[in-house]
């Protein structure tokens, strides 16, 4: 009962950091990187959750051991990418003489994965519903402008939880987040088309 | 509230501001200043308004036509 009740607590918790990160992002961030840590075995339970759920449609099949195979796969991808650039950052933030710890570093990059599980999670549903491709008809442009509104949209807010992750969780000033995103953003375009040469991921899951 | 936990939570809140460097950003700070207020408190107002624009402007200007683009992005999970 005592652990139904903790995971209640972790669960609530986190979706009123995720509502938070979308209607007050600043103040949400600035308490989130001192926050319970476990929070974010929901969001890995999410993904899970995502990953073993779209890998009959990605893979094309239902034989019980190749999905797992490919799931197993893509989640490790997704959960090592995540902890990389926690590292990536937290060594940054040392190098420019910043005290950031891995807890927050963490929780705040962590947060930033929610938009991103968010996309591939209706583009999985979308996939589904309304299978590509689109034409050009009123409802089909209509459909696509609105999708993309909505992809964008998600990459603003991506954008806006990692502005907050530097700031808040490394402590920068916003000419050192220029800096760290001069060295971040060519080794993530690098990193992205390695997941594609090799087939894992299309969009990166990062 | 007793005056204790008064100067305690004075003392964490003047933590927290002075911990973080302020944001200048030059001679364009007076701007800067004026605009983050917008994205502190529900910036999908403002996020989601811009998004719709750009995907109308790059419809319009670019080549490739935003039904291209949202089959192209339909596969990308």
């Amino acid at each position: 009962m005592g652990f139904l009740l903790r995971l209640l607590k972790l669960n609530t918790r986190f979706w009123r950091n995720v509502w938070g990160s979308i209607h007050a992002p600043y103040a949400t961030y600035r308490s989130l990187v001192a926050d319970d840590p476990e929070q974010l075995l929901v969001l890995v339970g999410l993904m899970a959750i995502y990953f073993f759920l779209v890998s009959p449609l990605k893979f094309r099949t239902f034989h019980p051991f190749l999905l797992t195979i490919n799931a197993s796969r893509l989640f490790t991808t997704a959960l090592t990418t995540y902890l990389g650039v926690c590292f990536f950052f937290l060594s940054l933030g040392w190098v420019l003489g910043r005290k950031a710890n891995l807890r927050g570093v963490m929780l705040a990059w962590g947060f930033t994965l929610v938009p991103t599980l968010t996309w591939f999670f209706t583009t999985s549903m979308f996939y589904v519903v309304l299978p590509p491709p689109r034409h050009e008809t009123l409802p089909g442009i209509i459909f696509s402008l609105l999708f993309i509104t909505f992809s964008i949209s998600l990459l603003f807010w991506k954008g806006l939880l990692y502005y907050l992750t530097l700031r808040f969780a490394l402590k920068l000033d916003l000419w050192r987040i220029i800096g760290v995103s001069i060295v971040f953003f060519p080794g993530l375009f690098l990193f992205s088309l390695w997941m594609y040469a090799w087939g894992i991921f299309r969009v990166p899951f990062v | 509230m007793s005056q204790r936990s008064l100067y305690r939570n004075f003392v964490k809140r003047w933590d927290e501001v002075t911990e973080i460097p302020t944001q200048t950003v030059g001679p364009l700070t007076p701007i800067y200043k004026r605009a983050v207020p917008y994205f502190k408190i529900a910036p999908w107002r403002i996020l989601m308004p811009t998004a719709f624009l750009l995907a109308v402007i790059g419809a319009l200007l670019l080549e490739v036509t935003a039904v291209q683009v949202a089959t192209l992005l339909q596969q990308g999970f």
